[in-house]
């Protein structure tokens, strides 16, 4: 039994998290949902006491916890968000990190486990995939004799089938006596793999409820308050000029043999699993990596692109999926992370203060970016609001080509909807988008025509208004 | 409420530091608190101004130029030697500022190009500049500098120090190019996230070089001042001014690990090394002592601006 109690936590005199009381029993999956910011993440790093709680208490069958070593003495395992930590550690020494003794047999029974992943125990934590990471995690859980296990967001850089895989994981961990929390805000999630949905909002707990019995509706409701979601068409195809031609690009270990046109006015999805060459794709194109052999054309000229200077220069532009690692500058301002770009790399630029402070206010509002003002250091948006900064800086430089990859990841559904009005308008305008996603449903909703990625290569394409979600991704199984 | 907008005023912590020390130092010693102590502390900063800015841009990007100091005396000591041989003093100056050039564009060169730490590269520097110094000179001082070049650092216009209308217009100069230029956007932004700015179309490398360029040739222009100031070159110049250097950007607020800070914060930073070092040389502390209180200092700036 795990209970929490009066839970209270503000950061810098904001309240993330007001007066949360749960109690949850093993056995049972809870699929805890709710819009970024919302104060999921700060919940279970409070229930491990990694973060100091305001007021409340946390207790495991009747014991108190105040340390993160009594949290995983008392058996709570939290797999972070974070993965990319520990990148030389050993996978062996890995597992027993942390543990002050542990027998000679529970060494062997690890290493069968690996074994079953196909891992050696001496391999680098950097070598392993996400879903790899996450299983090593669950297997250390064990050495740990963890009751809890906490999982946030998962899934969110895991593909379809992965996804699947280690649901699967989690129900065999459930039959075992164990509880899990999984955070997540892909409600389907909750519907195919939690007993229990919890909902958050602003740091209130604002449902929690049998997952059979609530509907999708009423989900998305509560994540949302007052806010209704937009639903839109189907898009049409279009017949417009190209004004990106792909021919036999080869990277050898990414991707090979593809070609493909891009139209103005038309927006293209390419979905694929995660490791399925899309952002090496992307970043080929644009200039931040070089391909070994094929050509491209711009308005139907040969274009040489080198680097990404000379990528925007051609009028091809791409927003990274990598927000934080990649995106932001996380200690400048609004307007200077907005800006950066458009002086198309020129190291000469003159700025004009007036002119560009008027730029920035323009766009603030024009993609309704949530800022105290535009001097606000980016670090203190939300992800949501980080995102769409990138956007401006994205469309500020005027081009015609927009690469897009992953542009909704991590993001709350209210920011996803404005995100896709945003590529709306950059069609309607005209212009081409490229929009990578591995969420397939997203990608039917937004594009004109789908490419589906598999292993390096173009593996289908089609029109999105004569598929079905179901087609495409057994196309991405094949 | 009131009191929380004052300390959120920028440098307002500096200024405070500054304005304390002022206090202090004026109620231990009656030398401190006049006009002509104080232009004595602008003319003796000047220098330790020159280097900092150069700082500031390396320690913006991330990076951190340990070769300054050594730098600094090469200029001095070539320079010096050319004049002390005859030679033009415009010649002269431009061969000084061309040695700091090169150095510090092989230090751009091995960081941005070679990927290599900063740390190492400079301090591999820092030791190749001193070789040379100490070679060119076989330990000795070079002396006897015409009465021209000697009014870069002594002589006055219109009572003013020279020195300290050429550090204001250097520090005016990079102020513009750190504020109101794309180069000086992108030196933020490359401290602040290499691979977004790599990602947005700047060129890294470049930037870098230009950076580390920047640094080397200031280094050899506070070496010509310096060398004017004192009227003879020292093959030991400069000796440990790397640490006032980085001391002074780190007072001024500048994020030693990049992307954050500001040359007016550096040159607060310069005038509370330069009123420290004033101070206790007219309190008579020894300059052994001042080397310990120095490290002290700069530790705790760090831990402050760790802190924030």
């Amino acid at each position: 039994m795990l209970e929490i109690k009066n839970i209270n936590k503000s950061f810098g005199g904001v309240r993330v998290l007001n007066n949360i009381n749960l109690s949850l029993t093993e056995n049972k999956i809870y699929g805890l949902l709710g819009l970024n910011g919302a104060g999921k993440s700060t919940l279970v790093k409070i229930i491990i006491s990694y973060l100091k709680k305001d007021r409340g208490t946390v207790t495991i069958n009747g014991e108190e916890i105040s340390s993160i070593r009594q949290a995983l003495d008392c058996g709570i395992y939290l797999i972070t968000q974070d993965l990319e930590t520990l990148k030389e550690t050993e996978v062996r020494d890995f597992l027993f990190l942390g543990k002050m003794s542990f027998l000679l047999k529970e060494r062997k029974k690890a290493k069968d486990l690996l074994k079953e992943l196909n891992l050696f125990p001496e391999q680098k934590m950097s070598t392993l995939t996400k879903y790899q990471r996450i299983m090593v995690e669950l297997i250390r859980s064990d050495v740990f004799k963890a009751k809890w296990i906490i999982l946030d967001e998962p899934t969110s850089y895991l593909g379809p089938r992965k996804t699947e895989q280690l649901f699967k994981e989690l129900q065999k961990r459930k039959s075992k006596e164990n509880g899990i929390i999984l955070i997540t805000h892909k409600i389907d999630e909750v519907f195919s793999t939690a007993d229990v949905a919890i909902v958050l909002r602003d740091g209130k707990l604002v449902g929690i409820s049998d997952a059979k019995e609530c509907s999708r509706q009423t989900l998305i409701e509560l994540m949302l308050g007052e806010e209704k979601l937009k639903i839109c068409e189907s898009e049409e195809t279009t017949t417009g000029k190209d004004l990106l031609e792909i021919s036999n690009l080869n990277k050898k270990g990414s991707f090979y043999d593809v070609s493909f046109n891009l139209r103005r006015g038309e927006v293209l999805g390419i979905v694929g699993l995660v490791g399925a060459g899309k952002t090496e794709l992307a970043k080929s194109i644009v200039g931040y990596f070089k391909y070994d052999s094929g050509s491209m054309k711009v308005n139907g000229e040969d274009v040489k692109i080198k680097n990404v200077k000379s990528g925007i220069g051609e009028g091809v532009v791409y927003l990274t999926e990598e927000r934080i690692m990649e995106g932001i500058f996380p200690q400048m301002s609004v307007m200077e992370n907005m800006l950066i770009s458009s002086f198309g790399g020129s190291i000469t630029s003159i700025i004009k203060n007036n002119k560009l402070r008027e730029r920035s206010m323009e766009w603030i509002k024009k993609l309704n970016i949530v800022c105290k003002d535009m001097d606000q250091r980016v670090l203190e948006l939300s992800g949501g609001n980080q995102q769409k900064v990138l956007l401006a800086r994205f469309m500020i430089m005027g081009k015609e080509i927009f690469i897009m990859d992953e542009p909704t990841k991590g993001i709350d559904i209210k920011s996803k909807e404005e995100i896709y009005e945003l590529v709306r308008k950059l069609k309607e305008e005209g212009n081409g988008v490229i929009f990578i996603s591995s969420d397939v449903a997203e990608v039917l909703r937004i594009s004109n025509r789908t490419l589906v990625m598999s292993d390096g290569r173009i593996v289908a394409q089609c029109t999105s208004n004569m598929v079905k979600k179901s087609d495409i991704l057994e196309v991405m199984f094949k | 409420m009131k009191m929380k907008k004052v300390f959120e005023t920028p440098y307002i912590n500096q200024l405070l530091a500054l304005v304390l020390l002022c206090i202090a130092l004026s109620l231990l010693s009656e030398r401190f608190l006049t006009f002509s102590n104080f232009l004595n502390i602008f003319k003796q900063s000047s220098v330790l101004a020159i280097l900092a800015i150069g700082m500031t841009f390396v320690i913006l990007t991330g990076g951190i130029d340990l070769s300054v100091g050594s730098i600094l005396a090469l200029g001095g000591v070539v320079t010096a030697s050319l004049l002390a041989g005859g030679h033009n003093i415009v010649l002269a100056m431009v061969v000084g500022l061309l040695i700091g050039l090169v150095f510090g564009l092989t230090n751009g060169l091995f960081v941005s190009f070679f990927d290599l730490p900063p740390f190492i590269v400079t301090l591999a520097t820092m030791a190749i500049a001193r070789g040379v110094t100490l070679v060119y000179t076989s330990g000795y001082p070079i002396s006897t500098l015409p009465e021209t070049f000697n009014y870069l650092g002594m002589g006055k216009i219109a009572g003013f120090p020279f020195i300290i209308l050429l550090t204001l217009i250097t520090f005016v100069l990079f102020y513009f190019l750190l504020t109101k230029t794309s180069f000086g956007k992108y030196t933020y932004a490359i401290g602040d996230n290499k691979n977004a700015a790599i990602l947005s179309g700047i060129n890294v490398n470049l930037v870098l070089i230009l950076v580390y360029s920047i640094c080397g040739l200031l280094s050899g222009f506070s070496g010509i001042l310096l060398t004017s100031r004192l009227g003879s070159a020292q093959p030991t110049a400069g000796f440990g001014y790397e640490l006032d250097a980085i001391a002074c950007v780190v007072l001024g607020g500048t994020n030693l690990f990049g992307g954050k800070g500001s040359l007016i914060g550096t040159m607060i930073g310069v005038l509370i090394i330069g009123v420290i070092t004033n101070g206790l040389n007219i309190l008579g502390v020894s300059s052994f002592i001042q080397q310990i209180i120095k490290g002290v200092i700069l530790l705790l700036a760090i831990l402050f601006s760790k802190r924030k």
